[in-house]
């Protein structure tokens, strides 16, 4: 915040600028007025939100840089008859120009300056003071104490109260109810004992001991929400003691407030009067129905469309901490009708905003006449939101509509549907799984995958077979049979895991490392030991590449890693042909380095290799022995 | 509803009196233009005119009506028009801007033909907005010869530049403002009235914003020292309600509260006691016309504030309400109460209050780190406190901030007749508290010099 020292020195330093500057900024001041007249009249139009006004601020941020270029700050003088710069008037031909500058005329305001530094949320949140105090001024506000409430530091104001000659103090303004003390008396009086300042200055020693973080959290939960729950049940109080009657103002309030938070977007004050209000009603059931009409009034128009529609239009611009609030609130208006609010929940652009909105009435959502109603909307938008609605609403009963969505023409609406579908029982959906993993979308696959997974017995496991059979796997990329093999990885169902076990020996040398790479992740990879040794046993193992090499000799770990180690048994004896006495030499290196950098880790492999040293060729000795 | 201003005790109000000189003013300008100045309507008006004149001449010889390009000052006092009935305000700008007139200055002794004679002049011309200094000369060269009413013109691109507030004087005017209106506020609530809060936001904020950048530690000096003032203009509960503001803020402030946190609080502060009961404290606050957050918060606080506190000092619970702010209050407000010769209940030195303070911490009743941060801003000899020196056992007032026993810091060394004898630098080990000059009131005259050092500082 600018402060009085900074609002002097800044008019000091414009009232010194040389004069060859000021006709160019003249006509830089006065663009801007006549764009804050124009502006101001808008505001009495639209809403500050209004994309209006961000054209505005670009081209009154233009016209700010121009005069800022020139000078960091410029003021402008409110008087009776017009708007002055540098003493000159400006001369606006707007018969908006009166209106606009009353609000500084009647806010005591006699300049008005702009400093270098405006940023565009600074000028929206100035338009939004123009606009709130352009009409009204209330007795609770004004626009300089606006302007302070809305954070503006670049544009500020010297008003009335601001200036003026200072008055020498006088003594009437200490006279108080206590007589002054007689000097007599005053001197008479004997001081502590210096004594005692050992003992006092112990006690603040420990001052400021205590760190920040302690009071920063206890801040954090005694928060906004906390105050006026309290304030709330302050209120409660006091009207179940003294009745409605007298509380008359507090109800009213209590009321306006509700509505107003829910208006503005603070829907997290808003739910916690709601919520009170809703306790009020039920504590005084059986009161006089008119004293609490206002009440009642307050739960209908929280229903109408007019203020449905507000509530919608803040919530495009909702903050993140207010979504659930949100939530709570259209849960509340959807109960008794919900078509409307969920129609309002389909435009909503703000992502956010609308899943959290469709979770929260999914509870509201019973009637299976309406979910078939809006599946059949030819916007496919309606029909997938519908689907997202209906992830968080479990209904037998929807469960036609949902597989009926299966078959949608739009992608979107079919992935979503079978998101839904996910919800309900696997096997009562084997049917549609079965021809979904090899539906078109690849989403859909997955969740097939995930879905079949979940089904008792081994049902699933031919429909898998099927799908990663060599003929059906050319059409899925990489990309989708990593995610199918996580799936089936992730199930924990060893039964399954021969699957991605038999795509080590798959001809497309990425999918056998994607498989490789995936079956590493496991802990214990027994469940395909046997497709481990058989690679091991084939004849292009001799020809792999060093790291397919390395992640196949990693998956010897495990129950069954004396079964694979044996494997590799042979490898020890191996030798060349008389050409080529030292063709499996490179092997052998490989793979007993590799065990070798293990053998840390493993006492089987240890054993083994000291068995192997034992047992193996003059070769093997040699490359072990690290020769 | 009747004006307040014409309620029986107003009766010698000079405000009063300005406002009614404006109104009679108008309306014999009007009634003038209308009637003629033979007219028995225009006997009526000037021997009231004649009589607000006299109210003013009882005590000055020249009382004047004047225009600076925006406001009118009647008696070199700046006034407004408030109210409905006020609208004729908007005319008397627009008979000082046709005629650029910057106003008129009537001595005693002036006569009814002289008075005539002028109105007779300013009734003659047509009233518009843009100020031509022809319209002037044509006044002038109409008006009859005036010795007890002297005119004189106005320029619009002069007009309206007074000096600008320096920061001792910005804090000066908040303080004075928050202070001497609260006494009013309480017969508002009384009055089951609205209370213009603006005027209160505005001081608040302005004191957040100088508190922001208090580097000068004789603008922090003056703020303690008003906040230490016993009372102003009569009123103990105003000058109380004004140190709970500046303690509040400086403590918010110091935590790290948002500024709008520190509005709400500061506001609660000030609103805490406004009346004798919490409960009503609570329905008035909740009964203003923008109920906003800031408002819950201090129709909250003040239902929730001290009120007992037992022969030590101790705190008894329920004595806040849990949130953040109310628990800054308690200890804003306690420090207050036991400082101030007020309320019953015990009375402290201020350095025995910060003792008092951390005692009670200890206890549980405050929040130590808020308590903490008190002790810091205020230092262990807090501005106002009554000393000794031990090394010559001078009497002194402590004026800035001792931030331990061993630190330095400014004192007002006192004559025998508690007159200011110098501002002098003192080790806070060579001080010693006085206990018993608890809520010693020390006289105005010695106030005086205090706060004036500060303010001449600038």
């Amino acid at each position: 915040m600018l402060h009085i020292a900074k609002k002097r020195e800044l008019t000091e330093f414009f009232r010194s600028i040389p004069l060859e500057k000021k006709q160019q900024v003249y006509r830089g001041v006065r663009a801007v007025i006549a764009m804050l007249v124009k502006i101001s009249k808008m505001t009495e139009l639209y809403s500050i939100r209004d994309k209006i006004f961000t054209e505005f601020t670009e081209t009154l941020m233009q016209n700010l840089d121009v005069i800022h270029n020139n000078i960091p700050c410029v003021s402008v003088t409110t008087k009776k008859i017009g708007f002055y710069y540098q003493e000159r008037r400006i001369n606006l031909f707007d018969a908006g120009e009166r209106k606009f500058r009353n609000i500084f005329l009647v806010n005591e305001i006699r300049e008005l300056y702009f400093v270098k530094g405006i940023t565009p949320e600074e000028l929206l949140n100035f338009f939004s003071v123009i606009q709130e105090t352009i009409n009204y001024t209330l007795i609770d506000y004004d626009f300089n104490t606006r302007l302070w409430d809305r954070g503006v530091t670049h544009i500020g104001t010297l008003s009335d109260p601001d200036m003026g000659d200072p008055e020498p103090w006088s003594a009437e303004e200490f006279k108080g109810e206590s007589e002054p003390v007689a000097p007599a008396a005053l001197c008479a009086l004997t001081p502590r004992s210096f004594h005692d300042l050992a003992a006092i200055v112990k006690e603040f020693e420990t001052v400021g001991a205590i760190g920040r973080s302690e009071f920063d959290a206890w801040r954090r939960e005694r928060g906004k929400a906390f105050t006026i729950q309290r304030y709330l049940e302050k209120a409660r109080l006091l009207i179940l003691r003294d009745g409605i009657e007298a509380n008359r103002s507090i109800i009213g309030k209590m009321c306006e407030y509700a509505l107003t938070n829910l208006q503005e977007g603070d829907f997290i004050s808003g739910m916690v009067y709601l919520t009170n209000l809703q306790q009020l009603r039920r504590s005084m059931e059986g009161a006089d129905e008119a004293l609490l009409g206002s009440v009642a009034s307050v739960f209908e128009k929280i229903r109408s469309d007019q203020f449905i529609n507000k509530v919608f239009e803040v919530a495009a611009t909702i903050a993140p901490e207010h979504l659930p609030a949100f939530g709570e609130y259209l849960k509340i208006v959807s109960a008794e009708e919900l078509e409307p609010v969920f129609l309002k929940l389909v435009e909503l652009g703000q992502k956010e905003a609308r899943l959290h909105g469709l979770e929260a009435i999914a509870g509201n959502l019973t009637d299976d006449e309406l979910v078939k109603r809006l599946a059949t909307n030819p916007d496919w938008h309606v029909v997938r939101n519908l689907l997202y609605m209906l992830r968080f609403s479990y209904r037998p009963s929807f469960l036609p509509t949902v597989r009926e969505a299966m078959h949608h023409p739009t992608k979107q609406v079919r992935i979503e549907a079978a998101h839904v579908l996910s919800r309900y029982d696997a096997d009562e959906n084997v049917e549609f799984w079965h021809k979904a993993v090899l539906s078109p979308d690849e989403e859909v696959r997955v969740l097939a995958v995930e879905n079949l997974l979940r089904i008792k017995g081994l049902v699933a496991k031919q429909i898998l077979n099927e799908m990663f059979k060599p003929a059906q796997l050319v059409r899925f990329s990489t990309l989708d049979l990593e995610q199918y093999v996580g799936r089936i990885l992730a199930s924990k169902r060893e039964e399954f895991f021969d699957l991605p076990g038999n795509l080590i020996f798959s001809d497309n040398a990425q999918v056998r490392l994607m498989a490789l790479k995936s079956l590493n992740t496991i802990e214990d990879p027994s469940a395909i030991s046997s497709q481990v040794i058989r690679r091991i046993k084939s004849p292009e193992f001799e020809t792999i590449e060093q790291h397919e090499m390395e992640l196949l000799l990693a998956l010897l770990k495990g129950t069954q890693l004396p079964s694979m180690l044996d494997a590799l048994t042979p490898l020890l004896t191996m030798q060349g042909g008389l050409l080529n006495r030292k063709r499996y030499a490179p092997l052998k290196k490989r793979v007993f380095g590799f065990l070798r950098r293990r053998a840390a880790k493993s006492g089987t492999i240890t054993k083994w290799l000291e068995k192997a040293k034992k047992d193996g060729d003059a070769e093997t000795k040699e490359i072990l022995a690290g020769r | 509803m009747e004006e307040r201003r014409n309620l029986p005790e107003f009766e010698n109000s000079p405000k009063k009196w300005r406002y009614n000189f404006t109104k009679s003013l108008f309306t014999f300008w009007k009634n003038v233009k209308m009637y003629g100045v033979e007219n028995q309507r225009i006997d009526e008006e000037i021997a009231y005119f004649k009589k607000t004149l006299d109210f003013f001449f009882a005590e000055k010889d020249e009382f004047s009506i004047l225009f600076d390009g925006i406001d009118v000052k009647v008696d070199k006092v700046r006034i407004r028009g408030q109210r409905q009935d006020d609208k004729y305000f908007d005319d008397i700008y627009d008979l000082f801007l046709s005629l650029c007139l910057s106003g008129f200055v009537f001595k005693k002794g002036v006569d009814d033909r002289q008075i005539l004679g002028f109105f007779a002049v300013l009734a003659k011309y047509p009233v518009g907005r843009e100020p031509k200094i022809q319209a002037y000369e044509r006044v002038r060269a109409d008006l009859p010869p005036l010795t007890h009413i002297e005119v004189f013109p106005y320029d619009p691109e002069e007009s309206g530049n007074l000096p600008i507030y320096t920061v001792p004087q910005a804090i000066r005017r908040a303080h004075r403002k928050l202070a001497a209106e609260y006494p009013d506020y309480a017969k508002m609530v009384k009055a089951a009235e609205n209370i213009p809060l603006r005027t209160v936001e505005r001081s608040v904020q302005d004191l957040i914003s100088i508190a922001q950048n208090l580097s000068d530690p004789g603008n922090y000096a003056l703020l303690m020292l008003l906040a230490a003032l016993p009372a102003y203009r009569g009123s103990v509960a105003g000058a109380a309600a004004a140190a709970r503001t500046i303690f509040s803020i400086l403590i918010a402030l110091r935590l790290g509260l948002e500024p709008s946190e520190v509005k709400r609080t500061a506001i609660a502060a000030y609103f805490q006691y406004l009346s004798d009961d919490p409960d009503t404290g609570y329905t008035v606050l909740s009964r203003m016309d923008e109920f906003s957050y800031t408002r819950i918060e201090a129709a909250l606080n003040a239902s929730a504030r001290l009120t007992d506190l037992s022969e030590v000092g101790l705190m008894m619970e329920g004595t806040a309400c849990g949130t953040v702010p109310s628990e800054i209050l308690k200890v804003a407000a306690y420090y207050d109460r036991v400082t101030r010769r007020w309320h019953d209940g015990p009375l402290l030195s201020r350095p025995e209050a910060l003792r008092s303070m951390l005692k009670n911490a200890g206890a549980g009743a405050f929040r130590r780190d808020i308590v903490d941060t008190f002790v810091t801003i205020a230092g262990v000899y807090p501005c106002g406190s009554v000393l000794r020196t031990i090394s010559s056992n001078e009497l002194v007032v402590s004026c800035g901030r001792f931030k331990n026993f061993t630190a330095e810091g400014p004192v007002f060394v006192l004559n025998p007749d508690l007159s200011v004898q110098e501002r002098r630098m003192v080790k806070a080990e060579n001080l010693i508290d006085v206990p018993d000059a608890a809520g010693a009131v020390l006289p105005p005259a010695t106030l005086i010099q205090m706060l004036e050092a500060f303010l001449k500082e600038q």
